[in-house]
């Protein structure tokens, strides 16, 4: 197996997003929320954008560059500078 | 709520704003203000933060143009909360601990048990000077030590052993049991004269006796001797010889009784003072001062008990006597009465067993007193067992 030469620049800047399962989510490197609903959580991730999707979410903790997101998620998104978040399905919504 | 979180206390708020509050959020977490269990709700987002956090959430509750509305306080910190008016009851709860910790560091009780001949308040001020005593602070306690020691001071204890339970100490010991004189039937023994005499009477139970009645004998002579002839035999053989050799004895012994009787006299009436010993402190009870000049002290000390076990509370009962010196001139005739008395004494003391015959007293008076000589005539059993071989 060959490792790359470089690490990533995300990996460079400290940003990391961990998943259990689809109840928990830990980021890394968090540079602050954006929209937070029980439906969608928006943070600012890197250089783009990072929305959860899903039922009963919550914060479950928020520090300086981190943040854990605990509830039902359904959907993980994610869109780089310039560039637009996939619209939100209202079926997921209700669903 | 995780127990560190209940430690540092905790308080629940909801940020009450038409917008979102998301840029309350970003705030916090730029002024490192940590939140958890952040809620969105209908009447608007609820989070978690440190109690002691929670003023620094005016700063970026104004940048956010957001209120924030107290919704729960838990924790240690606001259990305690109370008791900021109340320093007297803080005050009384570290004293309370102090004085726990700190009384805890010396000995309130000495017990002991198993004293027969030993005095116990004599075994208890060895035990002070090791420093087992009530009140004593307990640092340098080394049981094996003082038990040593003690062992060494009482040699007629056979066993001690000194428990520390806490602030109690338990001393146990047993007392060594006087062997029986064992008789040594063993060897050739002959008898005797213990004193100088003249001999009335002789009974030889094994032996042959060497001098008859009438005989006069200095101390140490031989009186009945272990060998005895076997006529039939035409041989000698060794007994331990056993007898009884009664003979008239003269003791000669003095007494002195000076004219000048010194005595102490009560000069006043007693008084009597009580005090309590706590934890080794005496506190008087009784407002009278003791009497002036020189005082005879006498009192009990009563040891309060607690299920059978002493605690290290006293009360003391004292009796100050006031008591002066008086030098009594005594006439010859107190003088002699007291002589008598004396030389009777010292007959019973010296010659138990002695049947006194004869006495005879001579009275020397001298400035300072008089002195009795007395001269007794007794008959006595003089035999005395000499061991003679192994």
């Amino acid at each position: 197996m060959k490792f790359p030469d470089e690490p990533s620049l995300l990996a460079q800047s400290g940003a990391k997003l961990e998943l259990a399962g689809n109840r928990e989510a830990t980021v890394d490197g968090c540079g602050g929320v954006l929209v937070y609903t029980q439906e969608v959580v928006c943070i600012r991730y890197g250089r783009g954008v990072l929305r959860f999707t899903g039922r009963g979410l919550s914060l479950h903790s928020l520090e300086a560059r981190s943040l854990i997101i605990s509830g039902y998620i359904t959907d993980i998104a994610y869109a780089a500078r310039n560039s637009l978040l996939p619209e939100l399905k209202q079926s997921d919504d209700k669903g | 709520m995780s127990v560190m979180h209940w430690l540092t206390g905790w308080v629940r708020f909801r940020v009450v704003t038409p917008k979102g509050g998301e840029r309350f959020l970003n705030s916090c977490a730029r002024f490192g203000i940590i939140l958890w269990q952040v809620k969105p709700g209908e009447k608007g987002m609820t989070a978690c933060v440190r109690a002691g956090q929670y003023k620094l959430l005016r700063r970026p509750a104004k940048r956010a143009k957001v209120r924030l509305h107290i919704l729960k306080r838990r924790g240690l910190p606001l259990k305690l909360a109370h008791l900021r008016g109340r320093p007297g009851l803080v005050a009384a709860f570290a004293l309370f601990w102090i004085v726990l910790f700190g009384l805890g560091q010396f000995f309130w009780t000495v017990e002991i048990n198993g004293c027969k001949r030993i005095q116990e308040p004599a075994l208890r001020t060895a035990l002070a000077a090791q420093g087992v005593a009530p009140g004593i602070w307990k640092g340098n306690f080394s049981a094996k030590e003082i038990q040593l020691k003690i062992m060494k001071k009482y040699p007629q204890i056979s066993w001690i052993s000194i428990n520390n339970h806490g602030s109690d100490v338990d001393v146990q010991l047993t007392e060594k049991d006087t062997a029986p004189p064992v008789a040594d039937q063993k060897g050739w023994y002959e008898l005797r004269a213990s004193q100088n005499g003249k001999v009335t009477e002789i009974h030889v139970g094994a032996g042959t006796a060497v001098v008859k009645k009438g005989d006069g004998v200095v101390k140490g002579q031989l009186l009945v001797s272990a060998a005895v002839e076997n006529k039939d035999e035409k041989f000698m053989q060794l007994y331990h010889a056993a007898g009884t050799v009664m003979a008239e004895t003269t003791h000669t012994f003095q007494v002195s009784v000076p004219n000048h009787l010194t005595q102490w006299k009560t000069c006043s009436d007693s008084v009597e003072r009580r005090s309590l010993r706590i934890f080794g402190i005496q506190i008087p009870l009784s407002v009278q001062l003791p009497p002036q000049g020189t005082l005879k002290r006498a009192g009990e000390l009563t040891t309060v008990r607690l299920c059978g076990k002493e605690i290290p509370l006293s009360v003391m009962r004292e009796t100050l006597t006031p008591i002066q010196r008086i030098i009594h001139r005594r006439n010859h005739q107190e003088m002699k009465q007291e002589a008598m008395r004396m030389l009777e004494n010292r007959e019973k003391a010296d010659f138990p067993k002695a049947e006194i015959i004869k006495r005879k007293d001579s009275v020397k008076t001298s400035p300072t007193g008089i002195t009795v000589t007395r001269q007794i005539k007794c008959r006595e059993n003089i035999a005395e067992e000499v061991k003679i071989s192994q």
